[in-house]
């Protein structure tokens, strides 16, 4: 290991083999698993209420074809009028937790990286973070 | 941007006339299968799943965008599960790349309302076209043959190790020339921001050919990253009013449980059938897109 920054791996002497880099791997997998399963659940709950309440309306076909039309209030606006749409409100707080699953990601690598001491992948990760919040601000 | 009211009125098929319930069905089904798919090569699904709404569904071009990129943090996050606890994906190389495709992914997000739904149908086409000729270069190898080491890779700690079901070994792995491999995933950011897809196409491609993993480890870690990129881009379509709720549900379900499974399968695979499969596929899928971007 002849880099700047010690971190055990699989050609470090810290740790058995690989084992701080399967800790990092396991725990981003149950975290990815965990967003799946509450994320999937909202969202079948949601579509069988809609299903129930209105029987899909808004799927017809020329609603599908018109496309979307533009309304003021940003990212804040599409949400509130999406929650307040008719029965749609836990498909879109399913859909919000997906999207928010893989960014829960990035900030859960780069707590497990900062806790293995490696401040490369650490930075790097917090850079991630960053454009990520630059894109979700961006959208106001 | 205004988009022409009978753009996606005009190609409305047999599909789009079914009743609700038959709607659904039929949604959950496709992307369930597009889900694998994409899991399996790493590609998202976003090149399936956007023609497969507007010429098999008559959904407008904007919906289909929306819900892709949806469907395309479906396919990384369901896929993602199974392929750490695997070791297929390399967690290090993937959070290098994505600070290269998260930057490119808010550029082309700008760019994407510049554009017309022609414009992008074509470019969408030719560059699904193009991603072709490297694909079926590569599809008689199974693993990349040992290349000269990169220091900078090693000075990364971009290296690892998995083991092959198939082959039934450990197969360890070093990441080549990350120099070149950096700017090539900025433009794939840029891709999958200006198109509404995972543009895994390109990421594959780049870590196959200039990185020189193996191609599952190529597939796992495209998978792994598209997800944060789709990220960065579906607040700004959740903003302009791209996701329906109602279409995306069932495409979420689908896609969710058909990366689930191609991730299973991608373990087992060998990389050959893979690409056999998926070859033909992805150039059906361009020409059909091509066909649109020139005849709106």
């Amino acid at each position: 290991m002849t880099g700047p920054h010690p971190r055990p791996g699989p050609h470090g002497a810290v740790d058995p083999p690989g084992t701080s880099r399967r800790a990092v791997e396991d725990s981003l997998a149950r975290l990815l698993g965990q967003g799946v399963c509450v994320s999937s659940t909202l969202v079948a709950l949601g579509l069988i209420a809609s299903l129930l309440t209105s029987g899909g309306a808004s799927l017809a076909p020329a609603h599908l074809s018109a496309g979307p039309v533009p309304h003021p209030g940003g990212l804040a606006g599409a949400i509130s009028r999406a929650l307040a749409g008719p029965d749609h409100g836990l498909i879109v707080v399913g859909i919000l937790v997906l999207i928010l699953t893989p960014i829960a990601r990035v900030v859960a690598a780069a707590v497990l990286f900062g806790r293995e001491g490696d401040r490369l992948y650490t930075g790097l990760t917090l850079a991630v973070l960053a454009v990520l919040v630059a894109g979700i601000l961006g959208s106001r | 941007m205004a988009p022409p009211p009978d753009l996606a009125a005009g190609v409305l098929t047999a599909a789009s006339g079914l009743p609700a319930g038959g709607l659904l069905l039929a949604l959950l089904v496709a992307s369930s299968v597009t889900g694998c798919i994409g899991s399996l090569v790493g590609l998202g699904g976003g090149v399936l799943i956007i023609p497969l709404l507007t010429l098999g569904f008559g959904v407008h071009i904007h919906y289909a965008m929306g819900t892709s990129l949806v469907s395309i943090i479906a396919t990384s996050t369901g896929a993602a599960t199974s392929t750490l606890t695997e070791r297929i994906t390399n967690v290090r190389i993937g959070i290098l790349l994505e600070v290269a495709t998260t930057l490119g992914a808010l550029l082309g997000v700008a760019l994407a309302g510049l554009l017309a739904p022609a414009t992008l149908h074509l470019v969408f086409g030719l560059v699904l076209m193009a991603s072709l000729v490297p694909l079926a270069g590569r599809l008689g190898e199974e693993l990349p043959p040992p290349g000269p080491p990169d220091p900078l890779a090693t000075r990364l700690g971009l290296e690892g190790q998995y083991h092959d079901r198939l082959l039934g070994r450990a197969v360890p792995y070093q990441a080549h020339r990350v120099g070149l491999a950096l700017p090539l995933m900025l433009s794939a950011g840029t891709i999958s921001g200006m198109l509404g897809i995972g543009a895994g196409a390109f990421k594959v491609l780049a870590m196959d050919l200039v990185m020189r993993l193996p191609l599952k480890v190529s597939t796992a870690t495209s998978n792994f990253m598209i997800g944060v990129t789709a990220a960065a881009s579906a607040w700004i379509y959740l903003a302009r009013g791209y996701v329906h709720p109602l279409l995306t549900a069932p495409v979420v379900l689908g896609t969710l449980a058909g990366a689930a499974l191609g991730a299973r399968l991608l373990g087992r695979l060998a990389n050959r059938t893979v690409r056999t499969i998926v070859l033909p596929v992805i150039l059906l899928v361009s020409l059909q897109m091509v066909r649109r971007g020139l005849n709106p």
